[in-house]
């Protein structure tokens, strides 16, 4: 069993001892020695323990690919980046196996909890578009991508080291101010393509077939 | 302990402490202060190559606070480190801000009135004294093409004087002169999508890695696609292109004719022509007339690859297998840009490079095609399609034919016989002739040719003394500035509006996001002024730049170059478009001569060659014939030239990039390792490179990638002009220096 | 606010994070993240500020 399916578990489990706390407590008088007793936990403890595991799956739960693509709005992005013939960042990193698990996550790290507070402010609005479905296709990155993400692995990399203005912009890389991704190449389909009424839109959005191979 | 309140209080604030030490554990930066996030995005195209990336501009305040690359445009939002850092050009330190005028030696400033009226006075004084021929234009692939233009007309038609020329005289003006002959028009007939579908890539005389790198990270994407993909490098550098070679074919210095009249006898002797193409498409024209494919296989005999892999430094078997490669590919494209151009023979190897493609059947399909590749950002657009050279006409006209002068001054609302039938000065005799007097007014706009003319110490400031000289520069420290008599500071990239044109024939549209520093100007507004000033309002009517495109693209209207229907409207939302566009709701043509794409070719022809009368490609029979500098006792080595990843030509923007400068260095000589020992040199000393034309003394990097006898020095450094070493050889034909071959000798210390 | 208010908020709480640790789709996400998350949050204070209130009447604070 993977942590996170434990804490899965946990979580339900705390809830229902929670439920049950809370319906002792409804029975007990009110600031009786036994309310004071139970209330702590019934109200308190408890409650913020379900919440701490339940943004534990808000960040860290929901690292898997299928997890992703529960908003259809990632099925474009998914469907490309497991297409053997598609030259994009994500689709070379997956067709090659660079990235074993978690491909999406891997690059966009910033939204688990060691990220930044713009990721997790991108994650509530996104969220927010979603579930209100006010956003508009094809959706766009906000902001400068974290380079942090590529250079994780790139950093130290001998190619990444023998390129001279690497090493000169520096400094911008580590600020976000040019992206790894400006110089290297589009990491998913480009907007156009993700255009509604293009052909290559109706192309992206088709189903996922075979349970989406090696994604994970 | 018991379940006390105070227990509970204790651990209830150790939570709240962990909860903050979380938080703070979090990193800041993506919200910390002082990261400037852009208001607003706006599209532009990238200040420095030819590819011509699509840009998005961040402004906030009315400044340029970011740059990234448009996903929508052909770049797919991809850019170099150069363009990368766009956003710090408008910002660097030592723009020109106000007009000067030297006043004993010394440069003063001035106002706008008073330069532009010295430079008035001067230019109707040479009029007066010496006729239309006494005054010139020195334009650049830099400037917009409503600055070109306007210049052209200004000169041709305002002032009668042919003396229009520019720097891609310099760059381009083999391949313009190359396509011509072969195709009747200028101009490549494929676009970038060729490059996703070739299976084979025929690099020669180019270094896209370094000088066109969007481009390059395109082919490697094609390569990553299909394993299959093949890519061949012509170099006699070891460059960072040919790094990735399937096949290197490392030439020595002006033998690589012989290598396309190798591979051409390789492909005519072994049948891997098309025959069938060659007949309905093509015709052969030898030295003394027309001939036909008999006369082809009579000239190919000498060029027996067992003849020419001698000269040439490598393996007979080598061509035969890259001959074999170029013609059974699924698509073959070539690609070439100063290593082809930049030699006494520059129009020779086009036309050969294009005989390859056309005996084979390898152009105009997907993937198949002959593709210069343009230095500059709008050499294409601004110069050679405004026809802004010596000998040239708008759209692919000629000032020697009557006809096309004719046609001119009819669409321009002049008398006829206005234009003059002699070509002007092509800019290495444009610049003897301001030596000697011949010309005594010229005004250079855009450009930096005190660094980057061959021979350079012929062009001094003492020997240019006879000649009034006026400068739009907008750095003060361009080595141009030194020879100026007047220094008009201009406006750059953004501060000023206008459309470049790139090297797939695609027009894209610059607007005007920001003001100019200072009192500076754009070239046009400078050109207009000056128009009004010589009285030639009734000749520059059109003063804004929307006003000069209107005009442009209506006088294109009819002829081989119909973009009528790119208009500033179309080029505010598209990403560019590609001519021929005769109508507003044609959407561009992305392969030229090809029915059904181009509008121009005839009814029911899958592909027309309708450049020339007979609608034709022609197959020239181009001799080899070797460059005038060849190694010497006292010349033993050969120099060539170029530039590197991190600097955009002679380095007036991007050597101001502290990012960029540390990257590249300063000018250096790169020797391979086999000379820098038979010399007693070691990486790091101090070389002198001399020729019969100058000498400098540059930092010695010895390093396996020019082959042995050959040095490479880039042009980029200011204070290391190797220009002074260069020979002034150029082509008889194009005019166009030959930077890429030059006798020197090397000395330690 | 009784404890009957307090306990239904929190019992709200528990089915929406219940749903989201089953099924983290994005409703569920939202829900939990912005309702789930501020019913339990309000509980919560209202009972800190209960006992902080009996703690001041008894003159502990």
């Amino acid at each position: 069993m993977d942590f996170t399916t434990a804490i899965k578990i946990l979580g339900v489990a705390v809830i229902l001892a929670g439920m049950a706390l809370c319906l002792a407590l409804v029975r007990t008088a009110h600031l009786s020695p036994l309310y004071k007793r139970l209330a702590p936990f019934a109200l308190l403890m408890v409650p913020l323990a379900v919440l701490a595991l339940g943004n534990y799956h808000v960040f860290e739960g929901t690292q898997n690919v299928s997890s992703c693509l529960r908003c259809h709005v990632m099925l474009p992005i998914a469907n490309d980046m497991m297409d053997p013939e598609s030259m994009t960042l994500a689709a070379r990193h997956y067709k090659n196996r660079w990235i074993a698990t978690k491909q999406c996550y891997t690059c966009h790290k910033d939204y688990g909890l060691n990220g930044t507070i713009k990721a997790k402010m991108d994650g509530f609005r996104h969220l927010v578009k979603y579930t209100f479905r006010t956003y508009e296709e094809p959706i766009r990155f906000v902001g400068r991508f974290n380079n942090d993400n590529c250079l994780q692995c790139h950093r130290k990399t001998a190619k990444f080291e023998g390129i001279k203005s690497h090493h000169t912009i520096r400094e911008r890389l580590e600020a976000n101010q040019i992206g790894c991704i400006r110089c290297h190449g589009f990491p998913h389909p480009t907007g156009s393509e993700r255009t509604p009424g293009t052909a290559r839109y109706e192309e992206l959005h088709r189903p996922l077939s075979g349970g989406g191979g090696g994604a994970k | 302990m018991g379940w006390t309140r105070r227990s509970i209080l204790k651990i209830l604030g150790a939570g709240v402490l962990k909860l903050l030490g979380v938080g703070a554990g979090f990193s800041l930066p993506g919200c910390a202060p002082g990261t400037v996030l852009a208001a607003e995005w706006r599209k532009g195209v990238c200040r420095f190559c030819g590819v011509g990336c699509g840009v998005m501009v961040g402004l906030r305040d009315g400044k340029v606070v970011e740059v990234k690359g448009d996903d929508l445009a052909h770049n797919r939002g991809m850019l170099c480190v150069k363009g990368s850092l766009l956003t710090e050009i408008l910002t660097l330190p030592g723009r020109l801000l106000h007009p000067m005028i030297r006043k004993n030696g010394r440069l003063e400033q001035a106002s706008w009135d008073e330069a532009m009226a010295l430079v008035t006075e001067r230019f109707k004084e040479a009029l007066r004294d010496q006729g239309p021929k006494s005054v010139a234009f020195y334009g650049s692939g830099q400037l917009f093409t409503e600055e070109s233009y306007t210049a052209n007309k200004l000169f041709k038609a305002g002032l009668r004087s042919n003396n229009v020329d520019g720097n891609p005289r310099l760059c381009m003006a083999s391949a313009a002169s190359g396509y011509v002959q072969t195709f009747g028009k200028d101009e490549p007939m494929g676009c970038y999508d060729d490059i996703d579908q070739a299976a084979c890539f025929f690099i020669i005389g180019a270094n896209p890695y370094e000088c066109h790198p969007v481009l390059f990270e395109r082919i490697l994407l094609r390569k990553r696609k299909n394993r299959r993909v093949k890519l061949i490098v012509v170099d006699p550098r070891r460059t960072e292109t040919a790094k990735y070679a399937d096949h290197f074919i490392q030439v020595t210095p002006g033998t690589d004719l012989l290598l396309l009249n190798a591979m051409a006898h390789v492909l005519v002797e072994d049948r891997l022509i098309d025959p069938d193409f060659i007949a309905a498409h093509c015709r052969f024209a030898g030295e003394t007339g027309p001939t036909d494919l008999a006369g082809y296989r009579a000239f190919l005999r000498e060029y027996a690859p067992e003849r020419a892999a001698a000269e040439m430094g490598i393996a007979p078997s080598q061509i035969r297998e890259i001959a074999y490669l170029f013609a059974r590919s699924e698509g073959t494209m070539s690609l070439w840009t100063m290593g082809v151009n930049q030699r006494t023979q520059g129009v020779f190897l086009n036309n050969s490079i294009h005989n390859l493609h056309l005996i084979t059947g390898q152009i105009c399909r997907p993937g198949a095609t002959s593709l210069s590749l343009t230095g500059q950002g709008n050499a294409c657009g601004g110069v050679r399609d405004t026809g802004s050279l010596a000998h040239l006409l708008p759209a692919g006209r000629s000032v020697e034919n009557p006809a096309h002068r004719e046609e001119v001054e009819r669409l321009w609302g002049l008398s006829p016989g206005r234009i003059s039938p002699e070509p002007g000065y092509h800019t290495m005799e444009l610049f003897k002739a301001m030596g000697d007097g011949r010309v005594r007014a010229a005004l250079i706009m855009g450009s930096n040719p005190m660094q980057t003319l061959p021979n350079l110490n012929a062009f001094r400031r003492e020997s240019l003394r006879n000649c009034f000289i006026a400068v739009a520069e907008p750095f003060a420290d361009a080595r141009t500035v030194e020879i100026a008599d007047v220094v008009f500071p201009t406006a750059l990239w953004v501060e000023k509006e206008g459309v470049y044109g790139q090297t797939e024939r695609r027009y894209q549209l610059l607007e005007k996001l920001v003001e100019p520093p200072g009192e500076a100007r754009s070239d046009l507004a400078i050109l207009v002024d000056l128009a009004k000033r010589l009285g030639l309002e009734r000749v520059i009517t059109a003063q804004t730049p929307e006003a000069v495109w209107k005009e442009w693209s209506q006088f294109s209207a009819g002829s081989k170059y119909d973009f009528k229907g790119i208009t500033y409207d179309r080029l505010r939302q598209e990403r560019g478009l590609q001519w021929p566009c005769p109508a507003e709701d044609h959407p561009g043509t992305k392969r030229r001569y090809v029915g059904g794409d181009d509008p121009l070719v005839t009814a029911g022809k899958k592909i027309e060659f309708y450049g020339h009368p007979d609608k034709k490609a022609i197959i020239f029979l181009r001799p080899y014939l070797p460059s005038p500098q060849r190694p010497s006792a006292e010349f033993p080595l050969l120099l060539t030239t170029g530039r590197v990843l991190e600097q955009w030509h002679t380095g007036t923007i991007t050597d101001k990039i502290p990012e960029l400068a540390l990257a590249s260095g300063r000018g250096r000589v790169e020797l391979n390792l086999q000379d820098a020992h038979r010399h007693g040199i070691v990486a790091g000393d101090r070389v002198k490179v001399v020729s019969a034309f100058g000498e400098i003394v540059l930092e010695a990097v010895v390093t396996d990638s020019p082959k042995a006898g050959v040095l490479f020095v880039p042009f980029f450094d200011a204070k290391r002009l190797i220009n002074q070493v260069v020979a002034p050889f150029f082509d008889p034909v194009s005019k166009q220096p030959e930077f890429k071959v030059t006798a020197v000798r090397i000395e330690k210390g | 606010m009784k404890r009957n208010g307090k306990t239904l908020l929190i019992l709200l709480g528990y089915l929406l994070s219940a749903w989201f640790i089953l099924d983290p789709g994005p409703l569920p996400m939202a829900l939990f993240v912005f309702v789930a998350q501020p019913l339990i949050a309000l509980a919560a204070v209202l009972y800190v500020v209960e006992v902080l209130r009996e703690l001041k009447e008894r003159g502990v604070l």
